[in-house]
C-alpha cells in the first residue's frame, strides 16, 4: 500500500465524509481545475436513457454545464485504459508536396484530467501499463504525456461480480493499490482518503469535510470484508510462472484453442492488453499533388494469424494454439520474467466478453491442475 | 515511405562502407513494391538501427563459418564486408561461406560473391536447390552441402540466417560436425511493426526480436519458451 503521507492510515482525520447530496458540488470543484472522465450514460438523452444502447462509459463529462448524476455499478463494460492508450492514436502526420515532406509532431496539449470511479483492477492496469510503457530503452511518450497528466479517483468495490477474481492476481476489492484517491461507500455518504504523494493535490478539496466517525470506520470494513465473501473463486498464483514453464508444448493448448473462434474480444475489452497495429493513413490528395498523411497506431490482437503473418508467408503463430497459448503466457509468464509482476488485474472483462464462455480462471486452474500431475509424475 | 507506411529491413552495408547505407529489399508487399517503384531522389525516411548485430568481439581470433539461404543474405553481406576489409581482416581466422539459393538467378551480389571466390584465404561454397544448365557449382539444399564442406568446429562460430526451414535442418548438422549451441548464432525474423519492444508481435518467449535480437545464440534460445 502506498503511504499517504500520514503516521496512522487508519486514523479518523485520514476518511473525510461526502454526503452522496454533495458529490456532484465536490466534482463541480475539480472540474474547475481538471478535465473529468466520469461514469456516465452513452446516450445522454434523458428519453432513451432506458435503451439498450445507453450502457453506462467512462468519458469526459463537464459537470459544470451538464446534468450529471453518479450512476450505481459493479463496474464499467468497457475500461478507461483508452483515454491513455486510445483505439486510434495518431502518432505524427505529414504534408507531402513532390519531394518535400513536412512532418509535423502532434502537440502536446494535455489538460490535467482525473479518472473517478475507477474499481481496483482498472487503476492496477494503469500501473501494469506504466511498467510496460516506462520499460526498456524507449519509453512511450505518447502513453506518457497523457499519462503523466492524469490522475485517478477510485471507488471501492462493494459489490463485485462473478466474474471478479482481482483477490487472485495480487488486487482486492478494498485494495487501493494504483489510486492517488479512493471513496469508499456508505449508505448516504462516501469516505474520502488520499492514498498518493499526487493524491495530496486533493487536500484543499476536501478539508472542509469532516472526518469518519469510529462508525464509518466501521461499516467501511464491514462492506470490505462482505466484497471479498463476494469473490468466490480464488487462486494462488504464486508459482504459475513456473507452473506454465513446462507446459508450453501440452496438449492442452490445442483443447481450448478448440473451441475458441480467434475472434481477439478477450484482448480488446483487456485493460492490460497494449498491443497495436501501425497505420498510415493518407486524409487528403488535393489537385496540385499535396498529399496530407497521418501515422496512426492502433489496438491490435495477438488472437488473430494477421499479427505475426510474415512478407515471407511465415507464419510462426499460425496454428490457433499457438495464439491462445501466447495469451495466457505473455499474462501469466513473459510478465513475471520481464517485469516481475503478472500482466492480469482479474476484471473478468474477458470472461463476460468471450462467446463461447472461454473462462481465463478455468484455464489456469486446469494448468495448476496438470502442472501438478507432470511434477508428481517425474 | 511516406503514405504507404513502414517495414523492418535489415542493413546489407558494413560499417566500413562509410559513405552510404545499403538495403537490398525484395518486392513483396506495399512498402517494398513502392520502393521498387520510386525514383532516384525520392525521399524515404528511416528509423533505426534496432537491435543488435553479430556478436563480432566475441568472433575475433576465430574462424568464421557463415551460412545463408536466399535472400536473408543481406547482413551477411554486411558481415563479410566487414569481415574483410582490410584493417580487420587480421582479426579473425579461417572464413567459409555456405550460401544457397532456389536457382542461379536468384543470388544476390553476384560480383561480390565472384571476387570472394577468388580470394585465396576464405572459401566460398554457392548452391541451388536442384541442378540447372548453367550451373556449375555445388547443387544441393544447405544442410547437405554444410555437411559436405564439414568446416570445423575447432575455435569457429557459425553465422547463420535464412529462411526457417533452412535453418531447422542445418542446426543439427552443425551439431553433427561438432558445434556446440553457444557457438551457433541465428539471425531471426518476426513480423514488427514498432522496433522498440513495444507493438507486442515479434516476441519468441519473453525476448523481443526487435530489441533482444534479431541474432540469438541457439544456446539462449534454448533457454526461450519457443518452437524454434
Amino acid at each position: 500500500m502506498e503511504g499517504t503521507g500520514n503516521q496512522n492510515q487508519n486514523s479518523q482525520d485520514c476518511f473525510k465524509v461526502i454526503p452522496k447530496e454533495e458529490l456532484k458540488i465536490f466534482l463541480e470543484r475539480l472540474n474547475k481545475e481538471y478535465k473529468l472522465i466520469l461514469p456516465t450514460h452513452k446516450n445522454k438523452d434523458k428519453s432513451k436513457e432506458k435503451t439498450k444502447n445507453n450502457e453506462l462509459i467512462f468519458d469526459y463529462v463537464d459537470v459544470l454545464n451538464e446534468e450529471y448524476e453518479f450512476p450505481e455499478y459493479q463496474n464499467i463494460r468497457i475500461a478507461p485504459k483508452k483515454f491513455l492508450f486510445p483505439q486510434s492514436e495518431v502518432l505524427f502526420s505529414y504534408e507531402i508536396e513532390g519531394n518535400n515532406i513536412k512532418i509535423a509532431e502532434k502537440g502536446a496539449e494535455i489538460n490535467n484530467q482525473i479518472i473517478f470511479g475507477i474499481r481496483n483492477c482498472d487503476a492496477r492496469s494503469f500501473k501494469i501499463l506504466d511498467t510496460f510503457f516506462s520499460s526498456g530503452k524507449y519509453s512511450d511518450p505518447y502513453y506518457f504525456n497523457k499519462r503523466n497528466h492524469t490522475l485517478l479517483i477510485g471507488i471501492a468495490c462493494n459489490e463485485p461480480m462473478t466474474t471478479c477474481f482481482c483477490t487472485s492476481v495480487n488486487g482486492g476489492p478494498y485494495s487501493v493499490e494504483g489510486f492517488d484517491a479512493v471513496l469508499y461507500e456508505l449508505p448516504e455518504k462516501y469516505l474520502f482518503q488520499i492514498i498518493s504523494p499526487n493524491g495530496e493535490k486533493f487536500k484543499p478539496y476536501v478539508e472542509s469535510y469532516s472526518n469518519a466517525s469510529l462508525e464509518d470506520l466501521k461499516l467501511k470494513d464491514q462492506n470490505a470484508s462482505h466484497a471479498r465473501e463476494q469473490i468466490r473463486v480464488s487462486l494462488n498464483l504464486d508459482n504459475i510462472e513456473m507452473e506454465l514453464e513446462g507446459l508450453y508444448n501440452h496438449e492442452i493448448w490445442q483443447k481450448i484453442a478448440r473451441t475458441c473462434l480467434k475472434c481477439g474480444a478477450c484482448s480488446y475489452i483487456c485493460p492490460t492488453c497494449h498491443c497495436f497495429d501501425v497505420q498510415e493513413k493518407i486524409e487528403k490528395t488535393d489537385i496540385v499533388g499535396k498529399s496530407i498523411g497521418k501515422r496512426v497506431r492502433i489496438w491490435d490482437t495477438c488472437q488473430i494469424p494477421l499479427f505475426t503473418l510474415e512478407a515471407s508467408g511465415h507464419n510462426p503463430r499460425a496454428a490457433g494454439e499457438k495464439r491462445t497459448r501466447q495469451r495466457i503466457y505473455h499474462k501469466f509468464n513473459y510478465y513475471l520474467k520481464n517485469y516481475d509482476i503478472l500482466g492480469c488485474v482479474g476484471c473478468g472483462r474477458c470472461i463476460q466478453v468471450c462467446p463461447v464462455n472461454q473462462d481465463i480462471r478455468k484455464t489456469l486452474v486446469k494448468v495448476q491442475e496438470i502442472a501438478k500431475n507432470v511434477q508428481e509424475g517425474d | 515511405m511516406f503514405g504507404v507506411g513502414e517495414s523492418p529491413i535489415g542493413i546489407a552495408s558494413s560499417p566500413t562502407e562509410e559513405d552510404y547505407l545499403l538495403f537490398t529489399v525484395k518486392k513483396t508487399g506495399k512498402v517494398t513494391s513502392q520502393l521498387h517503384s520510386a525514383k532516384i531522389g525520392k525521399k524515404i525516411g528511416i528509423r533505426g538501427p534496432f537491435g543488435n548485430g553479430w556478436p563480432m568481439q566475441e568472433a575475433e581470433g576465430k574462424n568464421i563459418v557463415i551460412i545463408g539461404g536466399g535472400f536473408a543474405f543481406t547482413t551477411l553481406r554486411s558481415l563479410i564486408v566487414f569481415i574483410l576489409n582490410s584493417d580487420n581482416r587480421k582479426k579473425f581466422q579461417n572464413i567459409t561461406i555456405i550460401y544457397g539459393c532456389r536457382n542461379p538467378g536468384e543470388f544476390c551480389y553476384k560480383s561480390e560473391l565472384s571476387e570472394w571466390e577468388k580470394m585465396n584465404d576464405i572459401g566460398v561454397y554457392l548452391t541451388i536447390d536442384r541442378a540447372h544448365p548453367n550451373w556449375d557449382k555445388k547443387v544441393g539444399f544447405v544442410p547437405t552441402i554444410t555437411k559436405e564442406v564439414a568446416p570445423s568446429p575447432q575455435n569457429s562460430l557459425a553465422f547463420v540466417c535464412g529462411p526457417p526451414i533452412m535453418i531447422k535442418y542445418t542446426l543439427p548438422v552443425l551439431r553433427e560436425l561438432g558445434f556446440t549451441d553457444p557457438q551457433i548464432y541465428l539471425s531471426l525474423e518476426r513480423r514488427m511493426k514498432c522496433g522498440i519492444g513495444k507493438c507486442g508481435r515479434c516476441n519468441i518467449g519473453n525476448k523481443f526480436v526487435c530489441i533482444d535480437g534479431p541474432v540469438f545464440s541457439q544456446a539462449e534460445l534454448n533457454t526461450l519458451l519457443s518452437d524454434e
